[in-house]
């Protein structure tokens, strides 16, 4: 049945959003497994584990559907994009809204997406069985899924961006799924190379932006500003990362092996082609003069230059990729290193169809073929690679063999699955590397030049990648097993199987009619995008299985096998480059550096700041005390008598208790130590009884010398006061209790007499005022104010003289004062 | 119903309710717990449902001015709601809501907390008022209350640090609040006025010098209390002292405040014409850049939490200054719904920071090795929000790097872009450490503090909600961020009334 | 202006000559001594108030008696900033009379004490009165005469000293101002205040330099004005409310105000402006500010340390009036009183501290917080408005003397305010943290002190006095408030027929 554009497009957010319903759902599930188990288990401690089963198996069966859903919305996409070329689909979030658009590229990418992901679902459900987190891994692959459909089916790079960034931040979960060390530190240099990533290409992006006006991916002015070029290397850096190109490759070989077989299927059959569609689009569409409508507005000068530097970094990333493929031992490493360079020759094409622009039909359908022929076989060798591991437990191939026999469904498998990816005719890899080749030489007829060398290079991968398989497939499967430690091994389980096969068909079904898929989606979506695509169908007219190719892959094979017999028999496989050689150390290297640099400036600025804070208050104290001339106030000496005559209080006590300690010993220890116990006691009082009269006395004391005198000679006789006492304790140990009377006689003996107010005082106290006034206003040094409680008391007779008195002394003095000025002033003036 | 419910009647109630409700708490001598936190979340929670309907009412447009009273003939306090204050108001309330869930938790139960609940209420109360003051005097008061009512919040937990700290701080802030001052003077004996207007109430006929001098006053002295890098001494030392609750609240929104200030002075006092005209904006421009740098490089060197993430804040916070000196309304609303976002995200990190202190008592994060498989649920949050901080989409702090960023293209701030961009990559690089180390597995010797493998910590109800609720709000905010009644409408409309042009078309 | 003949500067001035008298007659009932402060203070506070809506309105009521010298008569003119200052006292009169009765309960010769205290608000009143300088130098001598008897009230050896002292400073002082007086005579043959500005060019350089240094240092001393200050700190032994009343209305004020009088009335504002003078006076003052302040943070005992902030915020006023522009003047003239009421509310708080829990010095203060949390929030009023902080009275001259010293171009003492904003915070907030925030130091036992007993009698004028200050920072243009007679007071002196704004 036809759909309409309308349904279309409510279609289109839907599949994308599905995997995250029902990712939700899955949770719920497990939720109530959980609650279920708990509760049987709870009921039978024993026979808890079959009647979990069941339901252990409704999750794997829903997670399934659904992926297997995603992958019929995706199908069910197919007819209504080819009619309309272009569907339209929204959903109201983030800034605006977030658009998706369904072209036959796009929408080719999803199908290889989805496809690899229900199988690697299905194969998941049989790898878990005994994984501590199953639920974890599935849920989080359909959130994948999600991103992952985003990525290819976004609308605008806002869009893009916001999956893309999803989808590396959440596959971390996957990486790190088996928490080994090794794990993590895959794990670890995953994230930094996704957060890296990710902010170059936010950051190219909003230069687009900037450049551009608009997010859509189409029609940039292709002039070749700066602004344009570095929107183009950030661009690039960021989805390269993503595609493990080189030199941004280094997560890629230890992330891949170090996750679940499923998990690195998907990571290196899918995932890393979000990278690569975004460089398309980059290419193809977001930064060439062409726009949707149709023919180029633009001279190709940039959009090819920038299909260059693509091109030379595909073919780069190809040959070592493949050189450093062959020299691995375990298995998953060996698929991860011929990941990257499966990815080079995918840049190649793409790279050398943007060079040739017009004429690039050819290339870019090779390499949008090969995206999609890499991710069946590279999808089904790691599943392989997994079903192996799992029967025997160990990946390292120089430890297994002659599995054929006892593996024949995954051995199968694996060898169409290594037919595609070296290539060998009727088999997918074929058709597409021949067509990246073609592309090739085309180049170097444009180009020239170095180019020309491109196409051999090129060659001696696809021989190295040759001879990579035939060491894969025959030290795992075929070589005489080195010790019948896997005498007991069995096929792959039935899930697993079915998984493989489904995966390996169209590996077949593409290799024999490659044109269901180079008509079906990619001639049409490279239309789309307004490229010319005679060349494609040309090529499958003339070129499909014609000679010359298979001359070239005759050649290719040889070569291949040569380089396989040179590598194990002159052990060229085990030559290992130093460290320094890779970019991963210089990428640590300047990490540690940073960190490093950050923790030493933190250092430094602390000290700095400690140092300035200490210098600061330093400085303003000392200015203060330079400003500071306030004259010791009257309040100080108080407190200055005070303190002294604490210390003097306890320098009594002390030489007390010494002269106590010193007795001639007649007397017991317990009589001693009631001695020296009286002697504080008693000094303590005498001491109380001092302190108390000296203040008072101070207080009314008229001048400061008398009393500096009296502490002085106090301080002097502290060796009397003791002695008293003690002649005191003494006394009261014959007698106990001690009166107040005796203290106050023994301070008479022992103190000097205490300074009072001197007599002037006394005499003024009823002087007459005139005197008064004259000892004021003419000796103002020396006395004070002559009023005293004296005129408080009395009878009331005499209480009224006083105050007449002295209200009269009181007011006149004043009046006399001013009189004095006054007539001062009048004799100044007359 | 504008007559009613006219915005600055409002503004005035969602001032007073929390002050007046605050000093009940401080003042009654709560018998049942229970009848105090009641008293309390009912008072936050009106505040925060008038905040609302402030912003509301903002977004309807309605600009009036209440005068409270006259300070001196030509001074008066004076109440006005715009979007921009609307938005703040909105947030401090928010996060002053959250601070106090989480204080529930976090305090000891005893006489002291109504102390701190009820000086932090008074606190929101004035930070309203200062989002909703229409002068600049009127902003200055509650500037100067709120900076002084934070002194015994920051040394609420009496230690010796603490009392250090809170010194600090005061010495700074009362230097920024004299700077302020004598800004002030200037600016009235240029102007006549100090009434924010949009555009500036500055006279373009006014000498040059005074004008940079009431600039550099004015921007240095707010910029204390916005921790611009060369002013922000107190930062690191009063977050780490002060409570948890209370770090989140000075670094989400007190340190916002500072911004929010200088954002008027700058557009309100000045205006761009002015602005462009005395070229102070690239040293501005300059300072903050370093700021966001610098910031996050000392933030790497901390091994401490919270002195981590206070340094972050120093770092983000000069984001939105950054963003502001470009004068370009899609930038503007950017560096303000970025104010609020931070307060969210940055006040949710404290509160995580919070609960690990108070229930393992651990501060350094070298120490925290296995702590998310102990705390699932914070160490959950704690993940998401720092991934948040980092800009990864599609949670709330991408929202605001991408507007920032757009903004910034839109008036070719290339530069500026790559500060903002190069401070998110720092910030990954100061908060991935704390990620790694929680999930990490625990130390052989030392199995995560003593507690057996695989049995959860049971996470205080009370402190997790609110780390909860950030990220939540984290997450929403994030996701629908361009749905209508959402912060970043209210922050476009602020750079509109503000810049006079709509941010992107 | 219109000057009308009116008796009620006189019987402001008797009020409280009677009230001496008759508490000097009642000696011993306290309740009668108590009956006649309060009334003498409700009757004067009721005249000068009564003045208040006339001078607004412009008129100035004159009263004389005959001349002294020819051309000189003895009488009253109560002009606007006479009666600003007049206001002032009358107020705080009220207010300290209560706070006395209750501070000084069980003090020895009290008769002496509240005697002495109505004279020396009469004798201030007669100065804010004072028709002429001679008749303002009378009053100014029996001021100094009757503070004596207040300062030396203890009469221990420090209560001596500080008297001895401060007769000294402030009888020599007197001695500067008459023979400024007399110069001033010589030279223009009138010393009346009643125009703004009596002397001219043509007199001479030299005399007027001589008129200059003359009464500026002779008021100067009063007015505490470095290098003339060392007796205001020793006078500090004085009972609270002496130092209170003293220290923040009559005594200093009075040197303030004769120092404006000079100002404005004397010299008048465009004569200074030629002469040039009044930059020195303002660079004196704002030196004094900053060393002053200083000087208080190194004061360990309260009251110390509230004695050098007087000084530094009487340098406030000088430093204001010295600008001569009008917006300074308002800020001298208004700070008369926001100086006042907050200076009083401390005052009274280190009073009531004295009284209630015995602790005198700063670093004792610990814990008083939570002993008398009222009080100790009062004092935390009047710190901040010394700060300056918006809503409390010290901003409103912070204000506006910053905007005077833009106006008259000198932008320096902008900075010299904020300078001393911030030399104020750092020397009343640690006593506000060691009050509020610092456990007392128990000695073992009780954990949480006892509130301490202060008997409310002192206690409500402290809390009165701090919401007047807040009532002036942040009403202050409110009607019936000193502001609006400050304000006209300034448009006298500077003849300004619109008002300022």
């Amino acid at each position: 049945m036809e759909m309409t554009a309308e349904s279309a497009s409510l279609l289109l957010p839907l599949v994308v959003v599905w995997p995250l319903l029902a990712a939700a759902i899955a949770l719920t599930i497990a939720a109530t497994i959980a609650a279920t188990t708990a509760t049987t288990v709870a009921k039978t401690s024993a026979g808890a584990s079959p009647r979990t089963r069941p339901s252990r198996r409704a999750f794997d069966v829903f997670v399934t559907l659904a992926a297997g859903l995603a992958l019929a919305g995706v199908i069910a996409l197919i007819p209504p994009v080819l009619a309309h070329s272009r569907i339209v689909g929204a959903l109201p979030l983030l800034i605006g809204q977030i658009e998706f658009v369904a072209d036959p590229i796009g929408l080719m990418f999803a199908l290889a997406a989805a496809l690899i992901w229900f199988c690697a679902t299905l194969y998941a459900t049989a790898w878990l069985r005994e994984d501590p987190a199953p639920v974890r891994f599935q849920v989080v692959s359909l959130v994948l899924l999600a991103a992952n459909l985003g990525v290819v089916l976004a609308g605008d790079l806002l869009t893009l961006y916001l999956c893309f960034e999803a989808l590396g931040i959440v596959a971390l979960l996957l990486i790190v799924h088996e928490g080994t060390e090794s794990a993590r530190k895959a794990g670890v240099k995953y994230f930094w190379m996704t957060v890296c990533g990710g902010i170059s290409l936010l950051a190219g992006i909003l230069l687009f932006l900037g450049l551009t006006g608009s997010l859509e991916m189409a029609g940039a002015a292709a002039d070749g500003s700066v602004i344009m070029w570095s929107a183009f290397i950030l661009m690039l850096i960021g989805f390269g990362v993503k595609a493990g190109m080189m030199p941004l490759h280094v997560w890629l070989p230890d992330a891949h092996p170090v996750a679940p077989p499923p998990a690195s299927a998907l990571l290196s059959a899918v995932m890393i082609k979000a990278g690569a569609y975004g460089i398309f689009r980059v290419l193809n569409t977001a930064l060439t003069g062409r726009t949707l409508s149709g023919a180029a507005t633009e001279p190709w000068a940039t959009a090819s230059d920038m299909g260059l530097v693509v091109l030379w970094l595909g073919l780069m990333t190809m040959s070592i990729g493949v050189i450093l493929a062959l020299g691995q031992q375990q298995a998953k490493r060996l698929l991860a290193w011929s990941s990257v360079s499966q990815m080079g020759f995918i840049l190649t094409g793409l790279g050398a169809g943007a060079y040739l622009g017009d004429d690039g039909a050819m290339a870019s359908a090779g390499g949008l073929m090969h995206v999609f022929n890499h991710g069946l076989f590279k999808g089904a060798l790691f599943l392989g690679a997994g079903a192996v591991l799992l029967r025997t437990g160990t990946a390292d191939m120089n430890r297994l063999g002659g599995l054929w026999r006892k593996m024949p469904v995954t051995f199968a498998c694996m060898l169409i699955a290594a037919a595609g990816i070296s290539g060998i005719p009727l088999f997918n890899g074929f058709v597409s590397k021949c067509m990246i080749h073609h592309g090739l030489v085309a180049a170097g007829e444009h180009g020239g030049g170095l180019l020309l060398a491109a196409e051999w290079i090129f060659l001696v991968t696809c021989a190295g990648t040759f001879a990579c398989f035939v060491k894969f497939i025959g030290l795992v499967f075929l070589r005489k097993p080195a010790t019948d430690r896997h005498a007991s091994v069995r096929d792959a389980p039935p899930a697993m199987q079915a998984a493989m096969l489904a995966m390996v068909l169209p590996i077949v079904i593409i290799g024999v009619r490659p044109q269901w898929l180079l008509d079906g989606l990619i001639a049409p979506g490279l239309s789309v995008l307004a490229i010319p695509v005679e060349p494609v169908a040309h090529f499958l007219s003339h070129y499909f299985l014609s000679a010359a190719d298979l001359g070239s892959f005759a050649g290719m094979t040889v070569m291949g096998i040569a380089l396989f017999i040179a590598g194990m028999r002159y052990g060229l496989f085990e030559l290992r480059a130093p460290a320094w050689l890779g970019v991963d150390y210089w990428y640590r290297a300047a990490g540690s550096r940073f960190v490093r640099f950050c923790r030493a400036a933190g250092k430094y600025s602390d000290s700095f700041r400690s140092v300035a804070q200490d210098k600061s208050t330093e400085t303003i104290k000392r200015l203060v005390s330079v400003l500071d001339r306030s004259e010791t106030s009257p309040f100080e000496d108080s407190d200055r008598d005070f303190e002294r005559l604490d210390r003097l209080r306890d320098e009594i006590t002390a030489k007390a208790e010494q002269l106590a300690r010193s007795q001639p010993d007649d007397l017991s220890r317990s009589e001693q130590e009631r001695l020296v116990n009286g002697v504080h006691w008693i000094s303590g009082l005498l001491c109380t009884h001092m302190l108390e009269r000296a203040m008072a006395s101070f207080a009314r004391a008229d001048n400061r010398k008398a009393v500096e005198r009296w502490l002085s000679d106090v301080e002097e006789r502290t060796e009397t006061m003791a002695e008293s006492a003690l002649q005191l304790a003494v006394a009261w140990r014959a007698k106990p209790g001690i009166g107040d009377d005796e203290l106050k006689a023994c301070l008479k003996r022992a103190l000097p007499q205490l300074p009072g107010p001197s007599d002037i005082d006394r005499k003024t106290a009823d002087g007459r005022w005139r005197r008064e006034l004259r000892e004021l206003v003419f000796r103002p040094g020396q006395h004070h104010w002559p009023v005293t409680e004296s005129l408080d008391r009395g009878r009331l007779a005499e209480k009224i003289r006083d105050h007449l008195k002295n209200a009269s002394r009181d007011l006149g003095l004043a009046l006399a004062l001013v009189f004095v000025l006054l007539a001062l002033l009048l004799w100044l003036l007359r | 119903m504008s007559a009613l419910l006219s915005t600055p009647l409002l503004a005035l109630l969602a001032i007073l309710v929390p002050a007046g409700g605050g000093l009940v708490v401080l003042t009654y001598p709560w018998k049942r717990r229970i009848s105090g936190l009641v008293m309390v979340g009912l008072v936050s929670l009106a505040s925060l449902a008038m905040t609302v309907l402030i912003a509301r009412l903002a977004v309807l447009g309605i600009r009036e001015e209440l005068v409270l009273f006259q300070l001196v003939p030509p001074l008066r306090v004076a109440l006005r709601i715009d979007a921009m204050g609307a938005l703040f108001a909105m947030t401090v309330a928010a996060t002053c809501a959250l601070a106090l869930v989480h204080a529930v938790g976090y305090l000891p139960d005893d006489k002291r907390q109504w102390r701190f609940h009820g000086l932090l209420l008074i606190s929101l109360g004035s930070m309203i008022g200062l989002s909703s003051a229409a002068n600049l005097i009127t902003l200055l008061l509650f500037y100067e209350l709120f900076s002084l009512l934070a002194y015994p919040l920051i040394v609420h937990e009496r230690t010796a640090a603490a009392f250090r700290a809170g010194l600090k701080y005061l010495v700074y802030i009362l230097s920024g609040g004299a700077l302020v001052f004598s800004g002030i003077v200037v600016v009235f004996w240029l102007a006549d006025s100090v009434t924010f207007l949009p555009g500036g109430v500055l006279p373009s006929a006014a000498p040059t010098g005074p004008l940079i001098a009431a600039c550099c006053l004015l921007v240095a002295g707010f910029g204390v209390k916005a921790a611009l890098m060369p002013l922000h001494g107190w930062v690191p030392d009063a977050h780490p002292a002060a409570p948890a609750p209370f770090s989140a609240v000075l670094s989400g929104v007190m340190v916002a405040a500072g911004i929010f200030a200088i954002l008027r002075v700058l557009l309100e006092i000045f205006g761009p014409a002015m602005l462009d005209r005395l070229g102070v904006l690239p040293w501005l421009a300059g300072v903050a850049g370093f700021a966001v740098i610098v910031g996050a490089i000392r933030a790497v060197a901390e091994d401490d939490l919270k002195r981590r993430l206070a340094y972050s804040t120093i770092s983000q916070m000069a984001y939105v200054s950054l963003a502001a000196t470009l004068l370009n309304p899609t930038a503007l609303a950017g560096a303000l719904v970025h104010i609020t976002h931070h307060a969210f995200f940055k006040g949710g990190l404290f509160f995580c920071a919070g609960s690990i202190l108070a229930l393992t008592g651990l501060r350094k994060i070298s120490r925290m090795r296995g702590l998310g498989r102990r705390m699932p649920w914070t160490g959950g949050t704690l993940t998401l929000l720092a991934l948040a901080m980092m800009g990864i989409p599609p949670l709330s702090g991408f929202v605001g790097k991408w507007t920032l960023g757009t903004g910034m293209v839109e008036t070719g701030g290339f530069a500026h872009l790559a500060v903002i961009l190069a401070g998110s990559l720092l910030a990954a690089v100061y908060l991935w450490p704390v990620i790694y180390r929680i999930w990490q597995q625990p130390a052989k010797d030392d199995p995560c503090h003593g507690i057996p493998e695989g049995e959860p910590w049971a996470e205080p109800g009370w402190m997790l909600f609110a780390v909860l609720a950030a990220g939540l709000a984290t997450v929403v905010l994030g996701i629908a961020a361009g749905l209508p009644g959402f912060p970043l409408e209210l922050a476009r409309m602020a750079a509109e009334q503000l810049l006079g042009a709509p941010a992107w078309k | 202006m219109p000057e009308l003949v009116d008796i009620r500067p006189l019987l402001a001035v008797l009020a409280s000559l009677l009230c001496a008298g008759a508490v000097f007659t009642v000696r011993q009932s306290a309740r009668w001594r108590a009956f006649w402060s309060l009334a003498a203070a409700g009757i004067k506070f009721a005249l000068v108030w009564s003045m208040l809506p006339g001078a607004l309105a412009g008129r100035v009521y004159v009263y004389q008696f005959g001349e002294l010298l020819p051309g000189v008569a003895f009488g009253f003119r109560v002009d606007a900033l006479g009666l600003f200052f007049a206001l002032v006292s009358s107020t705080l009169w009220i207010v300290t009379t209560v706070y006395a009765l209750a501070y000084m309960r069980g003090s020895h010769s009290l008769p002496r004490f509240f005697g002495f205290f109505a004279l020396c608000i009469s004798t201030t009143v007669g100065i804010a009165f004072a028709e002429n300088l001679l008749t303002l130098f009378v009053f100014y001598e029996l001021l100094t005469v009757c503070t004596y008897p207040l300062i030396m009230h203890n009469e221990d050896l420090a209560a001596r000293r500080a008297g001895r002292k401060y007769l000294i400073y402030t009888l020599s002082g007197g001695g500067l101002i008459l023979a400024g007086m007399i110069v001033l005579y010589f030279t223009t043959g009138t010393l009346s205040l009643a125009e703004t500005g009596i002397l001219e060019e043509a007199i001479g350089r030299s005399w007027l330099l001589a008129i200059f240094l003359l009464l500026i240092a002779g008021f100067g001393v009063k007015a505490a004005l470095m290098p003339l200050h060392a007796w205001l700190p020793a006078a500090m032994v004085a009972p609270t409310p002496v130092s209170a009343l003293l220290h923040a209305v009559a005594v200093v004020k009075a040197g303030v105000f004769g120092i404006l009088r000079t100002i404005y009335n004397v010299f008048g504002i465009d004569l200074l402006r030629d002469l040039g003078y009044a930059d020195w006076l303002a660079v004196l003052a704002g030196t004094v500010i900053v060393i002053a302040s200083v000087n208080a943070l190194r004061q360990k005992h309260i009251k110390a340390r509230l004695a050098w902030s007087t000084i530094s915020q009487l340098s406030y006023i000088v430093l204001a009036a010295a600008l001569l522009t009008p917006l300074a003047a308002l800020a001298a003239i208004i700070h008369i009183a926001n100086q006042a009421f907050s200076k009083i509310t401390m005052f009274f708080v280190a009073g009531a501290i004295e009284r209630g829990t015995g602790k005198k010095r700063v670093d004792e203060l610990a814990g008083v917080g939570r002993q008398m949390p009222w009080t100790m929030a009062a004092f935390t009023v009047a710190s901040l408005s010394f700060m300056g902080v918006p809503l409390f009275a010290g901003f409103v001259t912070k204000w506006y003397l910053s905007l005077g010293a833009l106006q008259a171009g000198e932008g320096i003492y902008v900075g010299v305010m904020v300078i001393s904003g911030l030399l104020n915070a750092s020397y009343w907030l640690p006593m506000i943290y060691l009050a509020f925030f610092r456990p007392p130091q128990t000695h073992g036992q009780d954990a949480s002190p006892k509130p301490a007993r202060v008997s409310p009698m002192m206690v409500v004028p402290i809390l009165i006095c701090a919401a007047y200050v807040i009532l002036l920072g942040a009403g202050a243009s409110a009607p019936a408030m000193p502001f609006s007679l400050a304000e006209a007071a300034v448009r006298f002196a500077f003849e300004l027929k619109v008002p300022l704004e």
